[in-house]
């Protein structure tokens, strides 16, 4: 009786030190986690984004000054002309955080000043995720 | 005396733990079957998407390719997950024209696909 109640403190103790390590350590899985199957759905979109450009600079678009917005729709929603409800594939993403580089033969899709926001901290992206795909025939015909 | 007081305690102890575990346990399974249905179907819409911008546009066609995963069925074939025809929207915005695509969705899964048509 006397031992048990003598230990009754330093089981508190433990137990908060504990909880103190297990939940830094499960927070931080999760962050990873979390910022890793984000970059993969926004490595994804923007994958979209830009082979949706390289075929509309095929067929022509390459001069059409509404395709950056298109362009830019089909990454946050994957949808060019997007419902007024649509919700972007990544919470945050916003149609100013696209950037799309058409060159000669080859159409680039880069996302801007955008970052992660992995619940306490965020995650800045420096210019990733970029995709550059060719225009296929070479440009407008 | 003290072992016959606490005789019944760890009955009562395990009795809750394992409430607690397979709880958690069947809540593990319920949410990683529904996810894993979730990557099936949008693999399916982004399947019959691809497969309606490579040919004619055919709305049926395409609907069968998300229940069957082929355009063309067999009389036996059974539909993925219980999704029946209507589940499935199709359409072909745009077209014809530059900004012809073919669009698939599962509105009830919240699943939507859109597939660029290139006509360059």
């Amino acid at each position: 009786m006397r031992s048990a109640r003598r230990e009754r403190g330093s089981v508190m103790i433990e137990f908060a030190g504990a909880l103190i390590l297990l939940s830094a350590m499960f927070t931080g899985i999760f962050q990873i986690g979390y910022t890793f199957f984000t970059y993969s759905t926004l490595v994804n979109a923007v994958r979209t984004g830009a082979r949706y450009a390289s075929l509309r600079a095929a067929s022509g678009s390459a001069s059409d000054p509404q395709l950056a917005k298109s362009v830019a729709n089909m990454v946050v929603y994957g949808e060019p002309q997007p419902a007024a409800n649509a919700r972007p594939v990544v919470r945050g993403l916003a149609g100013d955080n696209v950037e799309l580089i058409l060159g000669p033969s080859t159409a680039t899709v880069s996302l801007r000043d955008f970052g992660i926001d992995a619940l306490f901290t965020k995650i800045k992206l420096a210019g990733r995720p970029t995709v550059t795909f060719p225009i296929p025939n070479g440009g407008s015909k | 005396m003290k072992r016959r007081r606490s005789r019944g305690q760890s009955l009562v102890e395990t009795t809750l733990i394992l409430t607690a575990f397979m709880g958690l346990l069947v809540g593990m399974i319920g949410v990683g079957q529904m996810l894993f249905v979730r990557e099936a179907l949008a693999d399916r819409v982004h399947d019959a998407a691809r497969w309606g911008a490579m040919n004619a546009f055919d709305a049926a066609a395409i609907q069968n390719v998300v229940l069957y995963g082929t355009a063309s069925p067999a009389g036996s074939a059974t539909p993925f997950v219980g999704l029946t025809a209507p589940d499935v929207v199709v359409a072909n915005p745009g077209c014809p024209g530059v900004d012809c695509r073919v669009t698939v969705a599962i509105p009830g899964h919240g699943i939507q696909s859109t597939e660029p048509v290139g006509n360059y």
